[in-house]
């Protein structure tokens, strides 16, 4: 382990929020092994005693009296059982099926048009709020309606999230079954529209298990609601492309470990990371981006920095942002605590013990009004940096009380305000944030996740696979792992050291708690061609794609005749027609062959009016379309009653071998009721479930025939070995033919 | 005239190649088997020279070969991924990409037209060029999607010959199970090269199949990004066409595969 990291490790535990009041930790560091006897529910009267102390303290600056509220056993339980039913679906996700959270067959988890999308309101939401609220959204509903088709859904009203109600008592009432997400049970993208006070933050983060949530919350602001349509719209329909632009930002502030450690080793090695485009083992960049300097400590972590890169600086404008900082925390019902809560605490602060000034952080005030942030996406790592719940879950864990730390829960500003002002979306923390959650405590970097969800908007994914593919599901893992460490150590005291149990639980809370605000089919628009907009090289550039053996024709190579498209001018300008206005102008189109070809429109968005019907243009080519489809359909068909045929034989498989002195002449066949006339020698049978009948072959002598035993053997490994992989292929092949039969027109 | 080592009959091809370049397409020869005709079986056959070490260089040069196909047909799906129409077209050139951006150009606009509303009368006309492009690229479609089905609907058999001398035959069926016969008396090294012939065949077979994986997701995913209605089904040849044109220009690397890729 390197000396720096073992010292975070020996010395007591930092988590990164800093309370605005005092300049102080929000939690106090803790020995890991204070925290263990917390994490197992044991706290000794020292903890409470300094729990309370240090609670109180802050009461008597925020002038709070109520701070500490004892729950009843009856509601614990309930908490309880709440738990136990969360930590199943967890454990299937983990363990029974990792991959991909929606039914197989279902289809291209990154396309709505396969997966649905839906909103969900509140049940108890005023009816006149909600109206304006959806009229507000109409754009973006509109949008989702057509992509989805019928796999589009509103739950409203009574189909609405009732208060208090926990994801398997709403997806029971609805009739919805629990594990993989089956999208025409209900669509895989959800939007959560309501505050987490009315649709609590637990609900979202057990429906985001085996859903692409996300939460869009600007309480009674009709407007907002409108204009963050508008722009998820704009994007998606081509009417805004961003350069492929990501930036870092990671103060580093003086004498403090939390930053110390997730500046060097999380935004660090994130951005190192990404400046190679497919190492080994790793999602590979679809695409080549520009990283800009990293904005690490005291080289521009600053809240200068911060307000140029979200200030709609078209030189400074990411793409994508990530930041990794302490967010800023203030006590319960403190009067800046709902506008300022989970603010961007940057460089400009000097430290721990400090007064944290207004000038220190950065929040959602500091987002200038005529800031256009539009099509950006950014990943917030700090306490609060999404939201707040009202209840302390960390005091919930070690004292089995729900201290209120909040007056309610709330959507952190700061993202608020920038999807106000053209963001699509923010990835960012609920609660507290452990600044040690991406290491582990052998020394060894665990930040997977975040690799995984950069790398995964970085190709144009939408953020709901983002975050499925790499926080869902570790903490499905982590969850799973943790229950079950936590079970063996109430026989076996010594099961786990207290550091590493730290850790884990840690891991497991921060996992959590990443939750996305804004919808979560949103993709980032950035650029897919090589056009006007290629970003010019300012600071480290991605290096090339990888080598994909493009070969380029030496001059002395004979003129390969190269196809130029015959462009019908008529054909043209009727295309034009039928699709839909694009911002990109269109070149005249000359009659004959063309030395420049016209550039080839993008993909665009087609309106509803425009898209193919059942019936297609007469030409004659209809019918003959339409018996192509026969074709296919009839290949998918034979492909279906082969696998079909496999499925009842796989039971066995059979491997023989004979010999014969006349090879000529012997009629072969797999028809046992054919004559084979030559001499089984040996025959392997293996079970499906691996049980073996084995006959080896024998010489005159009774001895065995090696030389045909070790042949045969060598020809069972190749048919076990053919089998599986042929099997594998005709079942993915008959999936990319279901694929095609699915889509239009 | 040298005779060909691997000769692969019961199916036909595009153009009556192998695209893994390994197999030379046979016609169909009188029945070698009594119980069957030959169209009803796909038959693998390696005709190996009578000197023992020439037939282990004509084996290991045949399954080398196939390994580096599994290679580029990774590599060609790849780049089918990365394809994006508009830089394709604006670097124009002499590459597969342009080949297949211009097959997709031409089958754009009579898509197009053919997926508007039929309710009217047509306010779309397409030059009889563009619905001639669109009728042959239906052909080619359905021929493609019937020689690629008879590599499902048939089961698989494999000769050796060493020396014109038949050493030994096997059947593979749908689910795996094997059925080798072995002429008398043949030695440890004669079953080395039936086993490698069968490991060649079956390679193949799973490459072939692979290819086709290859292009009905490519030819998808095209459809999506060029927006050609029915892409998915038209645009089948043209992707095929592509990843066989991959496959022969990754020929010219060393090693056969771009760096980093071996």
């Amino acid at each position: 382990m390197p000396d720096e990291l073992h010292t975070f490790f020996q010395e007591d535990l930092v988590f990164n929020g800093v309370n605005a009041i005092t300049g102080e930790y929000g939690q106090p560091p803790l020995s890991s092994r204070a925290l263990v006897r917390l994490i197992r529910g044991l706290p000794s009267p020292d903890d409470y005693r300094s729990f309370v102390e240090h609670q109180k303290r802050l009461a008597a600056l925020a002038k709070i009296s109520d701070r500490l509220t004892r729950i009843s056993d009856a509601r614990f339980e309930q908490q309880e059982a709440d738990r136990a039913v969360h930590l199943k679906e967890l454990r299937f996700k983990a363990h029974d099926q990792a991959k991909w959270p929606v039914k197989p067959g279902a289809g291209n988890l990154a396309r709505v048009e396969d997966v649905g999308w839906a909103v969900i309101f509140p049940s108890d939401m005023p009816a006149t709020l909600q109206e304006e609220i959806k009229e507000a959204l109409q754009p973006l509903l509109a949008l989702r309606r057509q992509q989805a088709g019928d796999l589009f859904r509103i739950y409203e009203g009574e189909q609405g999230y009732r208060s208090g109600e926990r994801k398997d008592q709403y997806f029971q009432r609805l009739g919805i079954g629990p594990g993989l997400a089956d999208p025409k049970e209900m669509p895989f993208y959800i939007m959560l529209v309501g505050t987490p006070n009315e649709i609590p933050y637990g609900f979202q983060y057990q429906l985001d298990v085996m859903r692409g949530v996300g939460r869009l919350d600007f309480g009674d602001d009709v407007e907002a609601y409108h204009e963050y349509a508008r722009h998820v719209v704009a994007a998606e329909t081509g009417l805004v492309t961003l350069p492929r632009r990501a930036a870092f930002f990671a103060p580093t502030n003086p004498g403090d470990r939390a930053t110390q450690l997730s500046g060097r080793y999380l935004a660090q090695p994130l951005y190192e990371n990404l400046t190679v485009p497919a190492p080994e083992r790793e999602l590979a960049l679809a695409y080549d981006w520009e990283l800009l300097p990293l904005f690490l400590g005291e080289n521009g972590a600053t809240h200068a920095r911060l307000q140029r890169l979200l200030g709609g600086d078209l030189d400074q404008k990411p793409a994508l942002l990530f930041t990794a900082s302490h967010g800023v925390e203030f006590p319960a019902n403190h009067p800046a605590q709902l506008r300022h809560q989970g603010a961007l605490l940057c460089q400009d602060w000097p430290g721990p013990g400090q007064e944290v000034r207004r000038e220190h952080y950065f929040t959602g005030e500091d987002v200038a009004e005529d800031a256009d942030l539009s099509g950006m996406m950014v990943f917030i790592f700090a306490c609060y940096g999404a939201g707040t719940p009202e209840l302390d879950q960390f005091a919930l864990q070690a004292f089995k009380v729900r201290e209120k730390i909040a007056p309610h829960g709330f959507t952190a500003a700061l993202p608020q305000a920038l999807l106000k002002r053209g963001a699509l979306a923010v990835l960012g923390h609920v609660e507290r944030a452990w600044g040690y959650s991406f290491v582990s405590p052998i020394g060894r970097l665990e930040n997977q996740a975040f690799v995984t969800a950069m790398r995964t908007l970085m190709n144009g994914e939408p953020v709901g696979v983002a975050t499925d593919s790499s926080f869902n599901m570790r903490y499905a893992e982590l969850s799973s792992d943790l229950s079950a460490d936590l079970e063996e150590l109430k026989w076996d005291s010594g099961y786990m050291s207290d550091y590493e149990l730290a850790h884990r639980w840690t891991a497991n809370n921060d996992a959590r708690s990443y939750v996305v605000i804004g919808d979560p089919a949103v993709r980032s628009p950035f650029v897919r061609d090589g056009g006007p907009d290629e970003p010019s090289l300012e600071g480290s550039r991605a290096e090339e794609r990888p080598d994909l053996g493009m070969v380029t024709v030496p001059d002395d190579q004979p003129e390969v005749e190269s196809v130029e498209p015959e462009v019908d001018e008529r054909l043209v300008v009727a295309s034009q027609a039928a699709i839909s206005e694009s911002s990109t102008p269109r070149p005249a189109i000359q009659e004959s062959a063309v030395q420049e070809p016209p550039p080839m429109p993008r993909p665009i968005y087609v309106p509803a009016e425009l898209r193919a019907g059942e019936d297609g243009v007469a030409f004659g080519l209809g019918d003959q379309f339409d018996r192509l489809k026969e074709s296919l359909r009839a290949f998918t068909d034979q492909l279906a009653v082969s696998l079909g045929k496999a499925a009842e034989d796989i039971v066995t498989l059979d491997v023989r071998t004979y010999s014969t002195p006349d090879l000529a002449g012997v009629a072969q066949s797999l028809d046992e009721r054919e004559e084979v006339r030559a001499t089984l020698r040996a025959l392997t049978r293996v079970a499906f479930d691996g049980d073996l009948d084995i006959y080896m072959p024998e010489k005159s002598d009774s001895s065995i025939d090696q030389a045909l035993w070790m042949v045969h053997r060598a020809m069972v490994e190749e048919a076990q070995d053919s089998r599986a992989r042929f099997l594998a292929t005709m079942a993915e092949l008959a999936t990319r033919l279901l694929d095609s039969l699915k889509i239009g027109p | 005239m040298v005779a060909p080592a691997f000769t692969f009959s019961g199916m036909s091809l595009p153009e009556d190649r192998d695209p893994l370049g390994v197999w030379e397409l046979d016609v169909p020869r009188a029945a070698a088997f009594a119980a069957r005709t030959p169209t009803e079986d796909l038959v693998w056959r390696a005709d190996l020279p009578a000197a023992r070490s020439a037939a282990r260089e004509v084996l290991q040069a045949g399954l080398a070969r196939i390994a580096v196909r599994e290679q580029q047909l990774n590599v060609a799906a790849q780049r089918l991924r990365y394809f994006d129409p508009v830089p394709a077209y604006r670097e124009g050139a002499r590459d597969p990409e342009a080949a297949l951006l211009a097959a997709t150009m031409a089958l754009r606009s009579p898509a197009v037209a053919l997926g508007a509303r039929a309710s009217e009368a047509p306010a779309l006309e397409t030059s009889p060029e563009a619905q001639a492009a669109y009728r042959d690229s239906i052909i080619q479609c359905e021929t493609l999607l019937a020689q690629f089905r008879q590599l499902i609907q048939k089961i698989a058999r494999m000769e050796t010959r060493v020396g014109n001398r038949l050493v030994a035959r096997s059947i593979v069926d749908w689910t795996g199970d094997v059925q080798t016969t072995w002429l008398a008396e043949l030695t440890p090294a004669d079953m080395q090269d039936h086993l490698d012939t069968v490991r060649l065949a079956l390679a193949s077979r799973c490459a072939l199949l692979r290819l086709l994986v290859i292009v009905t997701s490519g030819a998808l995913g095209l459809a999506i990004k060029a927006q050609v209605p029915g892409g998915q089904f038209l645009l089948l040849p043209a992707v095929y066409q592509y990843v066989c044109d991959v496959l022969k220009a990754l020929e010219a690397l060393p090693g056969g595969v771009p760096e980093g890729w071996q």
